[in-house]
């Protein structure tokens, strides 16, 4: 079925931004053309579709049902488990899901496809995928305290979609939401290895450090270890409060 | 007639009831299911921020065509569309038996059981994005108002039919989940004007798979622009409905109670 509906939503995605554009006055919107909008949403959603995380779900799951009790006797950590079966697990979906939808959108779309930059875009998914792992386990954590986190869950996951700019690129919203999503590690998600693929850093120093690729990169870097850091402090706090009981 | 609006209440009454039991999560997930439809507003404000939007339509236009679409889709998943999960879920575990064994119609009884608490969310906060929008759209009249209103009723309609459709061909075909994501993708559609899609994309979503009927039509009446589109629409859900009844009732006779 996704093979209709895959080529289905980016149809419709194309005919809003082609409208959108056509009663524009400038071929670019936001320092977008057309294609590379277009290639932004084919990016980011291949990103995302890659560093996909479902551990808050099974923590939760864990955690209801008292299951959790049986990590705690295994002689291995839940944090470095759920860590490798993502690997595992998305590594799969990029045969069954990322290779397809790739393929699809150059069969049918193929004129919207902007190539870009891949070398710097892989090392930055690669750091995505460990920020978004640290991320959606914090909020899987949640259920340590609160037991029911499935609308929460999906409330944050919205959130952070949006601040991620799955939905819209975060630099076309006003310039205080843009101010505000920059103190948040979900840019690094999926907006920032996209940026790189589409060229938006050089990866030049000479127009300085700031404005090059290496600087969102050592972000990520910089993000990854502190999440690493709340990940941990968080965990030894939690597990505390893990009575075993279950319903 | 009255009997069956006191079975429907009745059964909505438990639906909320029981998930009141989890009050905080339950309205936490009230406020989920709203926050994740505003994607389409979110969205069309940054397209009006950077750009001057769709042609002849205007930023608050485009609003309340999304809250008219959030109102319809809002009322019909409350409502009905509820069937097409529990037919999965019934099916799995071949417990359709329960609902062909009551005293009533069984699809009413399976509308019934379906009810979706969560998605009184959806219909409340489309109500007020429209409302919102229509504050700032002047010279709304009320005859426009009146067509818009029955015109959504026939995108109720639609998604009637929907639901049918897509619970018939879970009852032939278990486990079919993805029919949401078809379902997700058609509505992808109505969340626009019609005005930005190919000729031939807007006949086929106008007379064939009338979504337009959900609010880009309500939308334009309004407005006050009225035009054959509404008629061509309306024959078409009453004909999608009807092949619909005749599909799930068709259907449900092949029902073997084995589970899946």
């Amino acid at each position: 079925m996704s093979v209709l509906i895959v080529p289905f939503r980016f149809f419709i995605l194309i005919i809003i931004w082609s409208a959108v554009y056509s009663n524009s006055a400038s071929d670019s919107i936001g320092g977008y053309s057309l294609s590379s909008m277009i290639t932004y949403f084919l990016i980011s959603s291949l990103v995302f579709t890659f560093i996909y995380d479902t551990i808050a779900e099974e923590l939760e799951k864990e955690i209801k049902k008292g299951n959790f009790l049986v990590f705690l006797l295994k002689p291995f950590s839940y944090v470095k488990l759920g860590f490798l079966k993502k690997i595992a697990n998305r590594s799969f979906s990029v045969i069954i899901e990322v290779i397809p939808i790739l393929l699809l959108f150059l069969l049918f779309f193929r004129k919207y496809f902007v190539m870009g930059e891949i070398g710097f875009f892989t090392i930055s998914v690669l750091f995505s995928f460990v920020i978004s792992y640290f991320i959606y386990l914090l909020i899987g954590m949640i259920a340590f305290w609160l037991i029911n986190i499935r609308s929460l869950a999906w409330l944050m996951s919205f959130g952070i979609q949006l601040s991620a700019g799955l939905y819209v690129p975060i630099d076309l919203f006003p310039p205080v939401i843009r101010s505000f999503f920059n103190f948040l590690p979900f840019q690094y998600i999926t907006f920032v290895p996209t940026s790189i693929y589409l060229g938006k850093y050089s990866a030049d120093l000479s127009a300085g450090f700031v404005s090059s690729v290496f600087f969102p990169l050592l972000i990520q870097i910089m993000w990854i270890f502190g999440l690493f850091v709340l990940t941990i402090i968080v965990w030894n706090r939690a597990k505390k409060r893990f009575s075993g009981v279950g319903a | 007639m009255t009997s069956a609006i006191k079975l429907w209440i009745k059964s909505a009454l438990i639906h909320i009831a029981f998930r009141m039991a989890y009050r905080g999560e339950y309205f936490i997930s009230l406020v989920s299911m709203f926050v994740l439809e505003l994607v389409g507003p979110i969205f069309t404000y940054i397209i009006y921020y950077n750009s001057p939007g769709f042609a002849g339509w205007t930023f608050y236009q485009v609003l309340l065509l999304q809250g008219i679409f959030l109102t319809v889709k809002g009322f019909s998943f409350m409502s009905f569309m509820g069937i097409v999960w529990h037919s999965n879920i019934t099916l799995q575990r071949g417990e359709f038996d329960l609902t062909l064994i009551k005293p009533r119609n069984p699809l009413f009884m399976f509308i019934c059981q379906s009810f979706d608490a969560e998605d009184t969310a959806k219909f409340i906060g489309g109500l007020l994005l429209s409302l919102y929008a229509i504050l700032h759209i002047p010279a709304v009249s009320l005859s426009g108002l009146l067509i818009g209103i029955v015109a959504m009723i026939f995108g109720v309609g639609f998604f009637f039919s929907l639901a049918l459709f897509f619970s018939s061909f879970i009852f032939r075909f278990i486990r079919s989940m993805r029919v949401y994501d078809v379902l997700e993708a058609i509505a992808m559609v109505g969340y626009y004007p019609k005005s930005i899609y190919p000729r031939f994309a807007g006949t086929l979503f106008t007379a064939i798979l009338p979504i337009f009927i959900v609010a880009a039509i309500p939308a334009k009446a309004i407005f006050g622009e009225v035009d054959i589109d509404i008629l061509i629409s309306a024959v078409s859900v009453i004909v999608l409905i009807a092949l619909g009844l005749y599909t799930w009732f068709s259907t449900i006779k092949k029902y073997s109670s084995a589970g899946g």
